[in-house]
């Protein structure tokens, strides 16, 4: 039995919310809202974003965003939220959802929520920046009745660790030396990381002595372009992916939130037997996992 | 990496294993920074002793080819150095550093750091990503490693740090002006890198006690750190009294609760390592403990006098260097104590053992 999805928030810019924090916490409070939980119920808030307001880097933005959604934010001596970042590129969001898992499966938590943004920080300065800013939130829980996440596969290849980078470069603006956010993609991207999903998601299936005619639905990556169009060529695939792009294009750590809850909303999600979350990241970094709705 | 569940797995229950240390490792850069110098070059109204406030009498920074991922590695290798295992062996990476500087000046986003040290130590089976929870990095590192051994999903990993973080203090340096300054306490950083390798206790070994961590997120901006608008590296504001007043109240209830999850008391704790921020600090922190526990810590470990406040490696610094001082004892009981922004209380409470024998030989 594994961690259950309990329920989704997501949020896009406004014209008064236009940060990374003020966006997710938009879509952490939605995503608590659908499920009908008090926020002093998380014992764990994680937040997976890469791209931030002012780069902050001290303290951790979860911090920040569970003091805006009101959870524990002061010790009473009973229930206490623990929050901390976590990144793994394009990955993040399932590693996130791995970690709370096991914080659930040990019984130290009732509920966590994996909480994402990213957004360009300084447009106009940003150099290379071309994902669509958005937020995704999702709550978890431990499943009483089987089913949830059942089993996870990470696997990278340093061959193509240069292929995305993103970094602040101390470098020339406008006349000036500044700290520039510099974000660089390899040409065949996309190629690459759609080769090595495809091959992890085979490794995968042999794990789970499943075939791909026993998935029901591939939620996968948002990003980067190109991505979803290289796995679409794989024969048997068509069907099953998760698409968005239609809509949010090359959305970056937050995409899975986005495809998700295309499929929950269409009534797919809740139909499908097997799920498989298939994401992919700078690295390269491939993360696959098996979900099941619990009965 | 496959991280499948266990068949022994309950969830709610007891996890089935424990885990414990295994090995540590330091990199500390060479080059030394005293106070002193420092102080130099802060223009300060009035007269201000930040060597006798703090007792840093001096912080190692790094050289001109060390950043965050250089200590890392190093330490890493260090670590491996200590240990029964070799690189290949590690089934997890967590690299914890609020600082993720390679190649200098960069701050890396993406690939996380914890790739580039995996390539670099040759841990190819491992799973790895970064954490980011400011002096409490490390910590937390270990508690998120502690629940994947107890549950058997691994048996080993490495939870690492590199913190290249005193360009604080240097963007700080022209800044300063008054004691009141918000940028004061970025003058009390040092750079270092640390590893820990964490492994699944053997039947009858001493394990990880307790590894629980609170978020007071009430005073989460009370210490803030962002990318310097016109200078390389970083900057840091905080309203130091405050944050010390909130650390300094609200700690002794949540060690409380972890010392009652143990069944341990205050007293059968035989060393504390707090956070190493300022002496100061400390000693107050010490006063209130004694106050609330009604009993007097047996010892603080205080390791800022050459090393300032080297953010989330410094439990770390301070065990390596005590153990290779021969400190401590088989059977002895640590207790660290994790206070960072955010704000972060955090209890690791453990039971020293054979960890003492691979230190210290040559002393």
């Amino acid at each position: 039995m594994g961690a259950k999805i309990d329920a989704i928030g997501l949020s896009t810019p406004g014209f008064f919310r236009r940060g990374s924090i003020d966006m997710e916490v938009k879509a952490a409070k939605e995503c608590l809202k659908n499920a009908g939980v008090d926020p002093n119920l998380l014992g764990l808030l994680v937040n997976t974003g890469i791209y931030r307001d002012r780069h902050i880097g001290e303290p951790a933005i979860a911090t920040l965003i569970q003091r805006e959604i009101g959870a524990n934010e002061v010790f009473a001596g009973g229930r206490s939220t623990f929050s901390f970042d976590l990144t793994n590129g394009g990955c993040g969001i399932l590693t996130g959802m791995m970690v709370i898992d096991g914080y659930l499966q040990s019984g130290n938590i009732d509920y966590g929520m994996v909480v994402t943004a990213d957004v360009d920080p300084t447009p106009g300065k940003t150099r290379g920046y071309d994902f669509t800013s958005a937020a995704a939130a999702v709550l978890l829980s431990r499943s009483e009745q089987g089913g949830g996440f059942l089993h996870y596969r990470t696997a990278t290849d340093a061959g193509f660790i240069d292929d995305l980078q993103g970094r602040i470069e101390w470098m020339e603006h406008r006349g000036k030396m500044r700290n520039i956010l510099v974000i660089s993609q390899a040409d065949d991207y996309a190629g690459a990381c759609a080769r090595f999903a495809l091959e992890n998601l085979d490794a995968f299936l042999k794990e789970v002595s499943l075939k791909i005619k026993d998935i029901d639905l591939i939620i996968p990556s948002q990003s980067p372009r190109g991505f979803l169009k290289e796995l679409r060529k794989k024969k048997g695939l068509e069907d099953k992916l998760v698409d968005v792009t239609d809509k949010m294009a090359n959305v970056h750590t937050a995409g899975i939130g986005f495809a998700l809850e295309r499929v929950r909303s269409n009534g797919r999600f809740a139909a499908a037997k097997n799920c498989v979350f298939l994401t992919v990241g700078a690295g390269l970094t491939a993360s696959v996992a098996l979900y099941r709705n619990p009965a | 990496m496959k991280t499948a569940r266990t068949k022994d797995e309950t969830p709610g229950k007891s996890p089935p294993f424990t885990s414990r240390f295994e090995s540590i490792g330091v990199k500390v850069p060479d080059r030394r920074l005293s106070t002193q110098e420092l102080m130099s070059g802060v223009r300060m109204w009035g007269k201000f002793d930040l060597e006798g406030l703090t007792g840093i009498r001096e912080r190692r920074v790094c050289g001109d080819n060390e950043d965050s991922y250089v200590l890392s590695r190093e330490a890493a290798l260090d670590c491996l150095r200590h240990s029964s295992y070799r690189a290949e062996d590690l089934e997890m990476i967590i690299c914890c550093s609020i600082s993720k500087y390679k190649d200098g000046n960069a701050y890396v986003f993406e690939p996380p750091l914890s790739l580039y040290v995996k390539e670099a130590i040759g841990a190819a089976r491992a799973l790895n990503f970064d954490i980011a929870n400011a002096c409490a990095g490390m910590l937390t590192g270990v508690s998120i490693m502690n629940d994947f051994i107890r549950r058997g999903v691994i048996r080993r990993g490495m939870v690492i740090s590199g913190e290249n973080i005193t360009s604080i203090s240097r963007n700080a340096v022209p800044k300063v002006k008054t004691i009141l300054s918000s940028q004061l306490a970025s003058l009390t950083v040092g750079d270092c890198g640390a590893a820990v390798i964490l492994e699944r206790s053997p039947e009858g070994k001493a394990a990880l006690a307790v590894a629980d961590f609170v978020t007071l997120a009430r005073y989460s901006d009370l210490c803030t750190g962002w990318a310097c608008p016109d200078s390389p590296g970083a900057q840091m504001v905080t309203d130091a009294r405050k944050i010390h007043q909130v650390a300094i109240s609200d700690m002794p209830p949540i060690i409380e609760k972890s010392l009652q999850e143990t069944g341990f008391s205050f007293g059968d704790i035989d060393h504390i390592i707090p956070h190493q921020t300022s002496m100061r600090a400390i000693r107050s922190g010490d006063k209130r403990l004694a106050h609330y526990f009604g009993v007097r810590a047996k010892n603080i470990v205080v390791n800022l006098q050459e090393f300032g406040n080297t953010a989330s490696t410094s439990h770390f610094l301070a065990l390596y260097r005590f153990l290779n001082e021969r400190r401590f004892q088989q059977g002895e009981r640590l207790m660290l104590i994790a206070l960072a922004s955010g704000l972060i209380i955090g209890v690791v409470i453990f039971t020293m053992d054979d960890l003492v024998d691979r230190y210290g030989r040559e002393n």
